[in-house]
């Protein structure tokens, strides 16, 4: 799977504000790249639920990862991020800027 | 938005452990398995807690007023709570924040309890857990199912989250909502939970200001801005926008009539957005009733809180506050007519 790019999109959070960046794939370190392609690869095999946890006002992250294939969104609150794409959103929220939502 | 499908810790991701539990060494295998048991029963637990919040619930000993101030010391999240610091009846801290905390969620213990005669979230005397310095330069509060949660800001944008009455208030009601209505947190259901925390977290501040509707500033957040922006606060009860075309925060989002309603999926489809309808609604009721929001407006939307269900959406809102004002203050009574008539001119 080649990433063409990814969009990132920060909203919630007690401000509910919406912050969106983007990244192309030189942006990217091989580890975040594999990194991308195995959460999108579990993510397009595993039937979509919302399980509620009872928090309220969390951030949450989405990353849209367009392919040649098509698009593949990832979606955590911030207690949820895999460890192994921790650095890549933490570097992609300073990036982000603010956006009509 | 997705389920999210690793535990709290996330350290290994589910492909990983998959592949780990077929492994052909039986150690490996047999960890793997456990790990993966172990996420389950946390995503589980997660999941009860969101649906049935009596269970979260710590109950104080006595069942009355019943505080707890933890300290994370500038941990993320998956610390919570951290070190106990205050305690109920404790000495003050000789930290802002602890005090802030600890001062602000008995105000809006005292505010329940005295105008709603409501014992704490739950109803019950549960125990009020904040945790305070969580994260570093953590720009946001939150309630997890069980407790509030603050940051201390970056010292840019915000400050320190505990500065304002309003910001505990609206994560403290998080938790009433959760033992109530228990609202889902998306869409119309979910911008009636953020409106409810908006108004009684703002009730909870002017209760304690003695002010009236005409004198209340009618904002969310003023306490919390941070030097480099120009926004006054996060969000405003009255019209027009909050914030328009700031440097760090763009522009305030929330609509303040139906037609601006935001369809999107931001913001598990803009809870914090789209709050601001029924926020702009309930501005336009209280000052059209004049004196104090929480002796009218106040039980008003209280009740309302109490009989709406999980999927309640904007429809129902509006029905059962109008029903509400009718029931508490006589039908035909000039309280139903100021519900009826802020509704109408926020598109309803």
């Amino acid at each position: 799977m080649g990433i063409r790019g990814i969009r990132f999109r920060q909203s919630g959070g007690f401000g509910g504000l919406v912050r969106c960046c983007e990244a192309a794939p030189e942006d990217l370190g091989d580890a975040e790249r594999c990194a991308l392609e195995r959460h999108a690869q579990a993510e397009r095999a595993r039937a979509a639920t919302a399980a509620d946890s009872g928090a309220r006002d969390l951030l949450v992250y989405e990353i849209e990862i367009e392919t040649d294939s098509g698009a593949t969104r990832l979606a955590f609150d911030e207690t949820c991020v895999p460890e192994d794409l921790a650095a890549l959103i933490a570097r992609l929220q300073q990036r982000a800027r603010p956006v009509p939502p | 938005m997705n389920a999210c499908h690793n535990p709290i810790h996330c350290i290994l991701p589910p492909y990983i452990l998959d592949r780990l539990a077929e492994s052909s060494i039986p150690k490996v295998r047999r960890l793997a398995i456990q790990a993966i048991a172990r996420s389950a029963a946390l995503r589980a637990t997660r999941t009860t807690l969101g649906r049935s919040p009596a269970l979260a619930a710590v109950p104080s000993p006595e069942a009355k007023k019943d505080r707890l101030v933890y300290d994370m010391k500038q941990k993320g999240s998956t610390f919570l709570p951290g070190k106990l610091v205050r305690r109920e009846g404790g000495p003050r801290s000789k930290d802002p924040a602890v005090n802030e905390a600890y001062d602000h969620a008995g105000v809006t213990y005292d505010f329940y309890k005295k105008v709603f005669a409501r014992n704490s979230l739950d109803d019950r005397g549960m125990t009020l857990v904040s945790s305070v310095h969580v994260g570093r330069d953590y720009n946001n509060a939150f309630w997890n199912g069980e407790q509030m949660a603050y940051g201390d800001g970056d010292g840019v944008v915000f400050v320190r989250f505990t500065r304002s009455l309003d910001v505990v208030g609206h994560e403290l009601t998080h938790g009433v909502v959760s033992h109530s209505s228990n609202l889902d947190y998306r869409n119309e259901s979910g911008a009636l939970n953020e409106h409810f925390a908006d108004v009684f977290g703002s009730l909870a501040k002017q209760w304690k200001k003695k002010q009236t509707s005409a004198r209340a500033d009618w904002l969310i957040g003023p306490d919390i801005m941070g030097p480099e922006t120009q926004a006054k606060s996060l969000r405003t009860f009255k019209a027009g926008p909050a914030f328009e075309d700031d440097p760090i925060l763009g522009t305030d989002p929330q609509p303040k009539h139906l037609k601006n309603k935001y369809n999107g999926t931001a913001d598990s489809g803009g809870v914090h957005i789209n709050s601001g309808i029924p926020n702009h609604a309930f501005y336009l009721v209280a000052s059209a009733l004049g004196g104090s929001a929480w002796v009218k407006a106040g039980p008003i939307w209280y009740r309302t809180l109490l009989a709406l269900n999980q999927t309640s959406d904007f429809a129902q809102m509006v029905e059962m506050t109008t029903q509400n004002a009718a029931t508490l203050f006589g039908s035909g009574g000039s309280e139903e007519k100021a519900v009826a008539k802020a509704w109408k001119d926020v598109g309803f």
